[in-house]
């Protein structure tokens, strides 16, 4: 089966840029900020049906950056510096982990226009991925990548379950500092372990999606993982090197880049799916952006997931 | 003998509302008025009773005003007591825009999230970069025609330029070559920077060399955003100055600067800007000891993104600590970057406070 689907924060419209500005000004208030976002995330999800999306998200318009949720509501986190994001002219808070990470609520769906989801089928969630948090926070209390990554998998977990019971059947999990660190033997397993521990009992379809850097070292041991899809941008990673790797999943395919302005000819991607297809025979295939939209203006954006619909019909009947 | 901690500024300044509304024709407010009247009045800037009439009338043309802004900022930097000083960017849009727009072959796009809500316009490579105009020329004779300080002249160089844009001409050529998408990619970020650096920043040194400046900061914020490009980042560098008579140097802010030894061992520079006091993080200093880079040292002792103003003597603790760490290397005092974010008070505040800091240091080795 081939899923298309976004796989990150989405742009905002420019009407909405300029309505952020005016709320920081003083010159609308809290209430026409928020309707605003509403209705630029209904446009998002309207594109995407449009499109023939099966699972779709809100844009993530809520999310100031993928980390931001959990430092604005985790005990224990606080706001640190600007910080750049991987290898972009985009940057995140750092999270300062000063204290045992406890959260006494669930907060997740505060950021998630659930309702406006759930009445249009299936959604999905994108949440950052343990590795990727614990690696890009600031430790100053656990020193201890284990007890950390444990601490924040307890929170996540509740946070999946308040989610999955709103109707979230799909969960991406981010891990772009996968591909960065070079990671430890122990550290795969351990962030293996605290994986099973997070989706043991989740009834939702699971991804873990690599990005910005080369997956090429990382993919067999996350091929154990337990979840049912990785992801791979192939602008980071030389499809040559991985192609022979026997792909027991399903493969969040990312052949469309989020970081180019240029609009990739639907013939070209169909074909390379192919070539994907017929090496690493995945069980499933989700085409897909390398990364968040968000990297590219709007009205580029929404091309680039229109050219989906299109690679989508190139490819009926080949796979 | 050489003094001890010279100060200077690193580029940008706020645009004051009474400017942005003069350019865009619109009336001014009283409290913009009142701004305009304060800081003139503090920066003694002859002539401003006059500008200000025009804008009331507006009736003042972009000119007048960009001078006025420039003449403004020069003030403001001398008042604050900087020992080298520009323009603090009046007539630039931004550091990014403001030269893409004098490029053929760049069409500018719409907004990309910087973080938070702050966005910049992107722009796209799409045809061969020519150069429109040399555009810095003329803030540069303005600025040297104002001030008796030392004038260093700040441009974003060319990998900055290429990395925050789209690159669709060099990647398009490519598309029917190169089918690996990652090597494509590669192969046409290296084509895009070298073409910028030929064609568009070199021209433009040379032509303020001839004009005479005599010391030029490359802005290369990018520079560490993609840790296997540093070396991309330093050849495209050392292209763009190659037999350039001139005192050079590079800013860079926000990066891991680890990142960018040994390869920047080799780039032509005199004099390195980096940015410390937003991380509060003075030990990454020991990198130049590590490596035994012994050139001038830009130590950012100032926070852009914060309106906390740090004491005279915060300013000597980092400047002192620097200079018993790296006894070989030249320390100068300036802030982490621009201070575009902060309103003119603040950085007022703040730059005073540099300056005072610079010389207790003085005093304190004296």
């Amino acid at each position: 089966m081939v899923d298309i689907q976004l796989t990150g924060i989405f742009p905002r419209s420019n009407e909405l840029i300029r309505a952020t500005w005016d709320y920081e000004k003083g010159k609308i208030d809290k209430e026409t900020l928020e309707n605003k976002i509403e209705k630029d995330t209904k446009r998002i999800i309207e594109l995407q049906l449009q499109t023939g999306f099966r699972y779709i998200t809100d844009g993530m318009l809520l999310w100031q950056d993928l980390f931001r949720p959990f430092i604005e509501n985790i005990e224990g986190i606080s706001p640190g510096p600007l910080t750049r994001w991987f290898n972009n002219n985009t940057f995140f808070r750092k999270p300062i982990i000063d204290n045992k990470l406890s959260s006494s609520r669930t907060f997740l769906h505060e950021y998630i226009y659930v309702d406006l989801l759930s009445e249009n089928g299936h959604w999905k969630v994108i949440l950052p991925g343990l590795f990727t948090f614990v690696k890009l926070s600031a430790d100053t209390y656990y020193k201890n990548f284990k007890n950390l990554i444990m601490d924040f998998s307890r929170i996540i977990k509740a946070e999946i379950t308040n989610l999955t019971n709103r109707g979230a059947s799909f969960i991406q999990f981010n891990e772009p500092a996968i591909t960065w660190c070079t990671l430890t033997k122990e550290e795969i397993n351990l962030a293996k372990e605290a994986y099973r521990f997070l989706i043991d009992d989740v009834s939702a379809r699971t991804c873990i999606h690599t990005y910005f850097g080369d997956a090429t070292p990382i993919l067999s041991p996350l091929l154990d993982y337990p979840v049912d899809y990785i992801g791979v941008d192939f602008y980071s990673t030389t499809f040559e090197e991985i192609r022979e790797i026997s792909f027991s999943k399903g493969l969040l395919c990312g052949c469309i880049d989020s970081r180019s302005s240029l609009l990739e000819k639907p013939s070209n991607i169909s074909s390379f799916i192919e070539d994907v297809n017929e090496y690493m025979k995945p069980q499933d295939m989700v085409i897909s952006q390398n990364c968040d939209l968000e990297f590219l203006p709007r009205n580029v954006a929404e091309k680039k997931v229109k050219l989906l619909a299109e690679v989508l019909k190139m490819l009926e009947g080949k796979l | 003998m050489k003094k001890l901690f010279p100060t200077q500024e690193i580029g940008s300044l706020a645009k004051p509302s009474w400017l942005l509304k003069g350019l865009r024709g619109q009336p001014l407010s009283e409290e913009d008025i009142r701004e305009l009247d304060t800081w003139a009045k503090k920066l003694d800037i002859q002539g401003y009773e006059e500008i200000k009439q025009l804008l009331l009338k507006k009736t003042i043309s972009e000119k007048k005003l960009r001078d006025f802004a420039a003449l403004f900022n020069i003030k403001f930097f001398e008042k604050a007591g900087l020992d080298f000083v520009y323009d603090g960017e009046a007539r630039r849009i931004e550091m990014y825009e403001y030269p893409m727009r004098h490029i053929e072959g760049i069409k500018i796009l719409d907004w990309v999230r910087s973080f938070d809500n702050k966005y910049y316009r992107k722009g796209a490579c799409v045809d061969k970069p020519r150069l429109k105009g040399f555009y810095h020329l003329e803030e540069f004779v303005f600025v040297k025609n104002h001030t008796s300080r030392g004038v260093k002249i700040p441009i974003t160089g060319p990998y900055t330029l290429a990395d925050w844009s789209f690159n669709e001409y060099y990647e398009s050529r490519l598309v029917d070559k190169i089918k690996d998408f990652r090597e494509r990619k590669k192969i046409a970020k290296q084509d895009f920077v070298f073409e910028l650096a030929r064609e568009i920043i070199r021209p433009n040194i040379i032509a303020l060399v001839k004009a005479g400046a005599k010391w030029i900061q490359i802005d290369e914020p990018a520079a560490t955003t993609h840790p296997n490009e540093v070396p991309l980042f330093v050849d495209a560098f050392n292209e763009t100055v190659k037999g350039i008579d001139c005192k050079f140097s590079v800013h860079i802010c926000y990066s891991d600067y680890s990142l960018l030894y040994p390869d920047l061992l080799e780039m032509k520079t005199d004099h390195l800007a980096f940015e410390y006091a937003n991380k509060k993080n003075y030990d990454d200093l020991k990198l130049f000891k590590e490596y035994g880079d012994k050139r001038e040292i830009g130590l950012g002792v100032l926070d852009v993104h914060s309106n906390e103003i740090e004491t005279p003597e915060v300013v000597r603790d980092r400047l002192l600590y620097a200079y018993n760490l790296l006894e070989e290397n030249e320390i100068y005092a300036n802030p982490d970057c621009g201070f575009r974010t902060r309103s003119l008070d603040v950085a007022f505040k703040k730059l005073s406070n540099l300056v005072r800091g610079a010389q207790l240091a003085r005093e304190n080795l004296s």
